[in-house]
């Protein structure tokens, strides 16, 4: 996966065939199976996105992997009306990649529901439109970032084909919210309130250091850190320093 | 067997062992309302280290303590274990006596006095045997072990000892715990919160290095471990951990650790005790529909800034 160079990377010509999909042609170089280790099946990539333009990038922009071939999937071939004629294309690919913007919600939810049924991992590029249903099923996949490189569309590819789930880190938001039902709420609001700052102090708390180490701990002020902690306890809506630290592990704000 | 013993021969003996103890006992005043009991842990030719619940100390500064004579001396906190509800006060008073620690663990059917003294005038005992020792949630053996003893816990108990028939101190009361009721902290557990605080400024927490939060089992799961509703699902992993090094992955879900059940992240925080720095736990994880037993081997958290 790590190879591909912009130098070595196929220019794929895209063209529609009767029914309207678009066909990317196969890898020169593969005919010959013999000629590769890789003479395994190529993983077959079903591509959804708005519009074809799209679609045939995405296209490309996955077979410059040698190991990967790739088929779009119209959305009109989604809608429930339609009888779902994609069906047949799901359920013989290995991974589904999805461009959601402008894709409808209805659509989104029929495929998250067929990708679930056929048993075939999703990869959801950007989280535009994510439908809620997406969020909380447990079904493998992953999530990376619209603007990701061909080598980490390729690298994520593969990994939810294994069944392993995919994030970008940048996306950690939805990381958290995709990881299903969660009885505490807002873990991610929480977090993402309290400072730098509080945290250290936080940390500090856990360890049941009392106010005037934490000061000495972090070079600051007695009074500083009443400050801090009185903070971290509101924002917790904590009543004591043990209910922080116990409603801060709980959130997955403090390791273990 | 012929056990020939009177009634009021255990009566006596109870008594005296309370009055072994109450030279130990102080009132700790760190907190508005009641102030509650604390234990005289060990002396020194500056002072003593008194061990009290950390719940009863709500203030950081001013706290006191009162002696058996009435005297009020200041006391410093030196640290809390938020996880056993304990907290270390260190007072600069000389002629203190420190408590005599049983040498032997407490059993289920040790008889004990739970013995308090938030007021100067008088302790306050109450009678009671040890009904089970076992974790906080679960009373299973092993880690994170506490004492439940049926002995009242009367208002302002927390922080002073469970005695046995000789007076020796079995363990430090507290009910702090609230989901369970009044429970005492072991002191070999004590001891060792004690030795930390002074030497280290914290307790040593056994730590593998992953944030968690709890979630409903998945159908799939739940067929194989029926009597759970709920695991920990792994949300992040930090870098050069046991968690890591284990091969430990976000998104696997955590469903038993070294034989104790991981319902919630406190359970977790139980079997992670400091005995087990350094030791080899199996965990149960879940990865998809592939379950695993992978080794983790926890080391004492990283030192504190």
């Amino acid at each position: 996966m790590s190879s591909i160079s912009p130098a070595t990377r196929p220019t794929p010509i895209a063209t529609l065939n009767e029914r309207g999909e678009t066909m990317f042609p196969a890898r020169r170089g593969l005919a010959n199976p013999a000629s590769s280790r890789n003479s395994a099946r190529r993983l077959v990539v079903g591509i959804v996105a708005a519009y074809p333009s799209m679609r045939a990038g995405l296209g490309a922009l996955v077979q410059s992997d040698v190991n990967l071939t790739a088929t779009a999937i119209a959305p009109a071939a989604l809608a429930a009306a339609s009888g779902m004629p994609a069906l047949a294309q799901i359920s013989d690919a290995d991974v589904i990649l999805v461009e959601p913007g402008d894709l409808g919600l209805a659509t989104l939810e029929n495929l998250v529901g067929l990708g679930r049924d056929e048993d075939v991992p999703l990869l959801w590029l950007g989280t535009t439109g994510l439908p809620e249903t997406a969020r909380t099923s447990r079904h493998a996949g992953g999530v990376i970032s619209q603007d990701a490189d061909a080598e980490t569309v390729v690298a994520a590819i593969h990994a939810v084909q294994q069944g392993l789930s995919v994030f970008d880190p940048n996306l950690s938001q939805i990381e958290l919210s995709l990881r299903g039902p969660s009885r505490s709420s807002g873990p991610l609001a929480v977090a993402s309130t309290l400072s730098p700052r509080e945290r250290e102090v936080l940390e500090l708390v856990a360890a049941g250091l009392p106010n005037k180490a934490i000061a000495r701990a972090l070079g600051i002020s007695d009074h500083t850190v009443k400050f801090h902690v009185s903070s971290v306890l509101t924002k917790l809506d904590a009543g004591s320093r043990t209910e922080a630290v116990t409603i801060a592990t709980r959130q997955g704000i403090l390791s273990l | 067997m012929t056990i020939d013993i009177t009634a009021q021969q255990i009566g006596n003996t109870f008594a005296d062992a309370v009055e072994r103890v109450t030279p130990s006992l102080v009132a700790v005043l760190g907190r508005s309302r009641l102030p509650g009991t604390g234990t005289i842990w060990d002396t020194d030719q500056t002072g003593a280290v008194i061990v009290t619940a950390s719940h009863v100390v709500e203030r950081e500064e001013q706290i006191a303590i009162r002696l058996a004579d009435d005297a009020e001396v200041p006391a410093t906190l030196l640290g809390r274990d938020l996880t056993r509800d304990l907290a270390v006060l260190r007072v600069d008073a000389t002629d203190l006596e420190a408590a005599s620690i049983a040498s032997v663990d407490a059993r289920v059917g040790t008889l004990t006095m739970a013995v308090g003294r938030p007021f100067v005038s008088c302790t306050q005992a109450s009678f009671g045997s040890v009904v089970f020792i076992g974790s906080l949630r679960n009373r299973n053996p092993g880690a994170g072990r506490v004492i439940h003893a049926d002995a009242t816990l009367y208002p302002g108990f927390s922080g002073g000892p469970l005695i046995d028939a000789s007076g020796d101190v079995l363990g430090i009361n507290t009910s702090g715990a609230r989901q369970v009721g009044g429970i005492t902290i072991p002191a070999d557990q004590v001891s060792r919160v004690v030795r930390d605080i002074v030497e280290i400024g914290y307790v040593r927490t056994a730590w593998v290095g992953i944030t968690l939060q709890q979630i409903d089992l998945p159908d799939h799961v739940r067929e194989f471990h029926p009597d759970q509703q709920t695991g920990l699902i792994v949300l992040g992993i930090e870098e050069n951990t046991p968690a890591a090094d284990a091969g430990l992955f976000v998104d696997d879900i955590l469903v038993t650790m070294d034989g104790q059940p991981l319902a919630d992240v406190t359970d977790l925080k139980q079997v992670l005790c400091d005995e087990l720095i350094g030791e080899s736990l199996t965990v149960t994880a879940w990865r998809g529909d592939t379950r695993r037993d992978i080794v983790v081997t926890p080391v004492a958290r990283p030192e504190q800034p």
